[in-house]
Parts: structure tokens; sequence; C-alpha cells
């Protein structure tokens, strides 16, 4: 019997399969690469966790000689060899899912997304091809108390902070640096309502970066309760989104100062501010680059105040934050271009 | 419901009366936010409990 034209069509796409997305169904950032990609005449092979294994067939073999495995696409009937993979684009996380989850118990779900993680990091954390980013270098880039320490090691500014949960050195900062204080959070300004229903959320909008009042420090004693972040405020005269894919540099200026709500903290979207491209001083350049790669990073998207003064202040780097809202802002600024040229070449 | 308890949930709280909705401005796919399809319109995928979010605003 003869191939389905399919097939012929799904062996041919196998050639190219050296690229390898991980992400989630939802991710946009990874449709708009993929159909870059694709104009470029090369199919990734994309690994929606939130799909993940329900939607894929994994073997993974492995013997005193080597090893082998494939993931296969179970509705494109696409596959995988994982020793073809050249480059890999890490983008977004997901819950997995399982073919009967609904049916699980409880523990049986634990115990199966404990498992599905092992399987897909056993599988793919030994593969020696270029990472962007590889998840190990992540989890060490992510803690802003050592990024602050290391980027004022590497030569940047960064603003006076305090972590704490001793309402005595709360109050005690905010005397010994006699400007105002801002309130932050570490980990999420969501302050996690993503991972509880609707109903059960207590503070729905989460936490931006807020100068405290004397009315807040009124209930300083509550910082007992979980450690808190304080930082003195810094005037800005504008703020920089840095975004480093592989060697290349993006400076995006962001105009903060043009509007109430984004003159503390610029995450309001909605703000019609402007974004214009920015040349660094190559210095700043330099010291950008040099900081995301010393966590073995190639990609990461840091936030940068640049004083009245012309001073550039370190806030923090993000490894997985967004780039394509400052790409639609800022058009100049190729960044998914890069991206592409970056994991088609698999080198910085 | 229950009560917040640490400091950072007190400010939030204080604050959050304040706050409008935050929304992405006009022309811009996604500010910050990752676009996707529904049968029933675009969505920016702002809201809450849904596991894969870009955690609206803030992501």
């Amino acid at each position: 019997m003869g191939k389905s034209p399919r097939f012929f069509l799904t062996s041919l796409i196998a050639l190219s399969n050296n690229i390898l997305i991980i992400t989630n169904s939802l991710d946009l950032h990874a449709d708009v690469l993929v159909s870059k990609l694709i104009k470029k005449g090369i199919m990734p092979f994309r690994i929606n966790l939130d799909e993940f294994p329900r939607d894929f067939e994994v073997d993974h073999e492995t013997d005193q000689n080597g090893w082998s495995a494939t993931i296969t696409h179970i509705p494109s009937e696409r596959k995988l060899d994982l020793d073809t993979i050249k480059s890999i684009w890490t983008r977004k996380s997901s819950d997995f899912t399982f073919l009967s989850e609904d049916d699980y118990s409880t523990q049986e779900k634990a115990y199966a997304n404990q498992e599905t993680k092992h399987v897909l990091n056993g599988l793919l954390y030994s593969l020696d091809c270029y990472w962007m980013n590889h998840p190990l270098a992540v989890r060490s880039a992510l803690w802003k108390g050592e990024q602050a320490l290391r980027a004022s090691k590497m030569g940047f500014k960064t603003p006076t902070s305090l972590i704490t949960n001793q309402p005595s050195s709360v109050l005690g900062f905010k005397e010994k640096i006699n400007k105002e204080v801002v309130l932050k959070t570490l980990s999420t300004p969501t302050l996690s309502a993503e991972k509880v229903a609707v109903g059960e959320q207590v503070v729905t909008q989460g936490l931006q970066t807020t100068i405290l009042t004397d009315d807040h420090l009124e209930n300083v004693e509550a910082v007992r309760e979980i450690p808190c972040y304080f930082q003195e405020y810094i005037e800005k005269k504008f703020e920089l989104r840095v975004t480093i894919i592989g060697d290349y540099v993006f400076a995006a200026k962001i105009n903060s100062q043009q509007s109430e709500k984004t003159k503390v903290d610029m995450r309001d979207y909605s703000a019609d501010i402007l974004y214009e491209a920015f040349e660094l001083p190559t210095k700043i350049e330099n010291r950008c680059r040099d900081f995301v790669h010393s966590y073995n990073l190639q990609y990461g998207a840091m936030d940068i105040i640049v004083t009245p003064e012309g001073e550039f202040v370190f806030l923090e780097n993000n490894p997985g934050g967004q780039f394509l809202f400052v790409e639609e802002l800022v058009p100049e600024l190729k960044m998914m271009d890069a991206l592409a040229n970056c994991l088609i070449e698999g080198t910085p | 419901m229950k009560k917040v308890n640490s400091f950072t949930f007190k400010v939030a709280k204080s604050t959050e009366s304040t706050k409008k909705q935050v929304k992405v401005r006009e022309g811009v796919a996604m500010a910050g936010c990752s676009f996707y399809a529904t049968p029933w319109g675009g969505d920016y995928r702002c809201n809450g409990y849904h596991p894969g979010t870009d955690s609206g605003a803030w992501c």
C-alpha cells in the first residue's frame, strides 16, 4: 500500500525538526515565531505543555551505548527525533493534561504531574544543544536579592533595599534613607490570584510598586507574617526595557513619567505613553549583555531606571519576560527576527 | 471570605478600591499579554484563574 501524501509531508517536515519550542497553547509569542520560521522554510516542533502528555507519544530508551528518544504529536502525526534538535526555546510553562484526568484522585493527579515533569526534564535537560533559556539557568537567575547583589558587583547602581519581617527595621529603614519607600513583591505582583478560583481571591488586582504612606505603615506589625521587600523610591527621568536575545541587545525607552498611571509603576499598559528605541551607552549595553550571560542565559528582559541625573539604575532581570508588546510599540526593534536567527543558527 | 493578614495584602487591599481595571491600549495586539481568539471574540487573558495565562496586565 502506498504512503499517503500526509506521510511524505510529515517525513519531509521531520527532516527540519531541529528547533523545539516548549510553551503552552495560548502563547502568542510562540505563534508569531512559528509563522516567522515557516516563512524562512523551517518547521519547528512545538510542545504545548497544557496538551502534554495527552496529545503526545513519548519513547525514551537508554542502554549501555547511549539513548534514543522520540516525541510524536498525535493529532498532526509529526515526530521529533530528539537527537536532531539544534535549538530549544523554552517560553511558557503550564499544568499538564492527562487522558482521564477528570477521573483522577488528588493523589493520582499530584503523582501524574510530578512523574511527567520528571519524564520531560530527564528527556530534555541532557540535550547538548542551544538553549534559550535552559530551565536550570532560569532557576538560578530568578532571585531578586541575588540579582541586585550581582548587578552591583558588575557595576550597576542599584536601589537601597530591605527585606525584613521586623516592623522596627521597616521604620528604621525609612528614617535612615530619609526618602520615600516603595513596597514591591519579589515573586509575583499578582499575589498569586491566578492560582485560586475567582470566588476565593481576597485581592484580585495584585500589588503594583506602591509608595508607602503613613496610613500603610499603621499596619507595619503585619510584616511579621511574611517578609516584605522595601526599596528606596528612585526618581525617574524615564525607564528602559532592555531585552537581550543571544548577543543582541535591544533597548526601549519608556516615557513612564508622561502619565500619572505609570509614574511609579510602568506596568499599566493602558497609559498612552511613548515607547521608543534608545541607544545605550556602549558600557551599559555590554554590562547588560554580560549580566544576562553570567547566568548562562541567552535571553533576559531587564528593567532599568534612568534618573534625572542620567544614572542607570538596575531594577531587575526577567529571564522569561515578554518582548512582543515592546516590538509592537517600537517596530524598529526587530526582536522576533533576532530570536529566529539565534534559534536557526543554534548560536548567539 | 478570609481576612487579609500580611502587610503586602493589607497594602494591596487598601489600594484596590482606587484602581480601575487595567485595559490594554487601542491598536496594540497585546500590551504584555498574549491575545487569543475565542468564539465570543478576542481576549487578552487578563482574567484570573486560567492555567498558563500571562497573568494579565502584569505579564
